[in-house]
């Protein structure tokens, strides 16, 4: 199984900052074809919608080793979190025949999700 | 680099370079609702003629509820048509905003001018609202789930001056989450304007604005 990890722990990024992740491999375990995405989705009592921002694909491996793939984010969607739905983003990899992995990251420009009020009534 | 759902508005930017004022239009047109409820309206009353007709043919007097039921129920939608049917006859607003691109934490100018009998409403607010709404689909069936995350009254006044023609500053929150737009979900900014009006249909007209995501210059990087 190759490893990916950000170039932040956090993994909370502002819209429009560039984003590093590196891709790591053992020699047992070269990877044929590996392929990234980076998507936002939304979450929650609704029907799910998604769209997918960039995508990167690999096709040649040297034995044992990592390789990097930047890419800026863009404006938004940003980050956030409502009553009924979520808007989330995440990099997905998937190598091979293995299932995707998803792992998630926050765009926002306070890096951390946008928290919307869960009910406001009319201040008459 | 491209989106995947490119029809919808998931990363509101700026249409053009351009800024300046913008006309806004109403979420849903007066005479459309009216003309919609109307024909429903109509539609249900003559069905439940139709029904009475079959149920006195079949002289099956228990029968006589369903017809009967439906009736009052059509008498209801014909009601709420014909208090839409009035209200196209108020006042009618033509709302401006001072700027086109608007940024969360942006002040903006909203400024309205009534064509009509303007004198006939007698109180007028103003509501900047943010409401998010998400719908479920299974099959035909659509569950839509909606409520209001921001919701101030920026303008209230029973001045017949202030009233028939007026402007208001307002600022956006600084955290205020931007427009969204999928097929399924949705982050609506909108300007309510609510008039009341003595022994006619209030005026409710609903107008929807677009807050931008912020450009590049505006966002810090730490």
């Amino acid at each position: 199984m190759v490893e990916v990890s950000f170039d932040r722990h956090g993994l909370d990024y502002c819209p429009m900052e560039s984003v590093c992740v590196t891709v790591e491999w053992s020699s047992e375990n070269i990877p044929k074809k590996l392929q990234l995405e980076v998507l936002w989705q939304t979450e929650g009592k609704g029907t799910s919608d998604d769209g997918v921002f960039a995508i990167e694909e690999w096709t040649d491996f040297p034995n044992a080793g990592k390789r990097q793939w930047s890419f800026q984010l863009p404006r938004g969607p940003e980050s956030m979190e409502g009553k009924h739905f979520r808007i989330q983003w995440y990099l997905s990899c998937k190598a091979d025949r293995e299932d995707k992995r998803y792992f998630p990251f926050v765009v926002s420009r306070t890096r951390s999700p946008i928290q919307l009020a869960r009910d406001v009534s009319q201040d008459k | 680099m491209s989106w995947a759902t490119a029809t919808y508005d998931p990363c509101p930017i700026e249409d053009s370079e351009m800024d300046g004022p913008l006309i806004l239009k109403p979420q849903v047109g007066r005479v459309v609702v009216a003309i919609l409820l109307l024909l429903f309206g109509f539609l249900f009353t003559a069905f439940s003629f139709v029904m009475f007709y079959f149920v006195m043919l079949s002289k099956f007097w228990l029968g006589l509820i369903c017809p009967f039921s439906f009736l009052l129920f059509s008498l209801a939608i014909d009601i709420i048509a014909f208090k839409h049917l009035l209200k196209c006859f108020n006042p009618k607003p033509t709302v401006v905003l001072s700027q086109r691109n608007l940024y969360p934490g942006a002040e903006l100018e909203i400024s309205w001018m009534f064509q009509g009998q303007t004198r006939r409403i007698h109180q007028l607010q103003v509501r900047l609202i943010g409401r998010e709404s998400t719908s479920f689909q299974v099959g035909t069936d659509t569950k839509r789930f909606e409520s209001n995350f921001y919701d101030q009254k920026i303008f209230d006044s029973e001045d017949p001056e202030e009233i028939a023609k007026g402007f208001v500053v307002v600022q956006l929150p600084s955290d205020a989450m931007h427009s969204f737009k999928t097929k399924y979900s949705e982050i609506l900014w909108l300007v309510q304007l609510t008039g009341k009006i003595k022994a006619w249909p209030d005026l409710d007209d609903i107008y929807p604005i677009r807050i931008l995501t912020l450009p590049k210059e505006e966002l810090a990087h730490g």
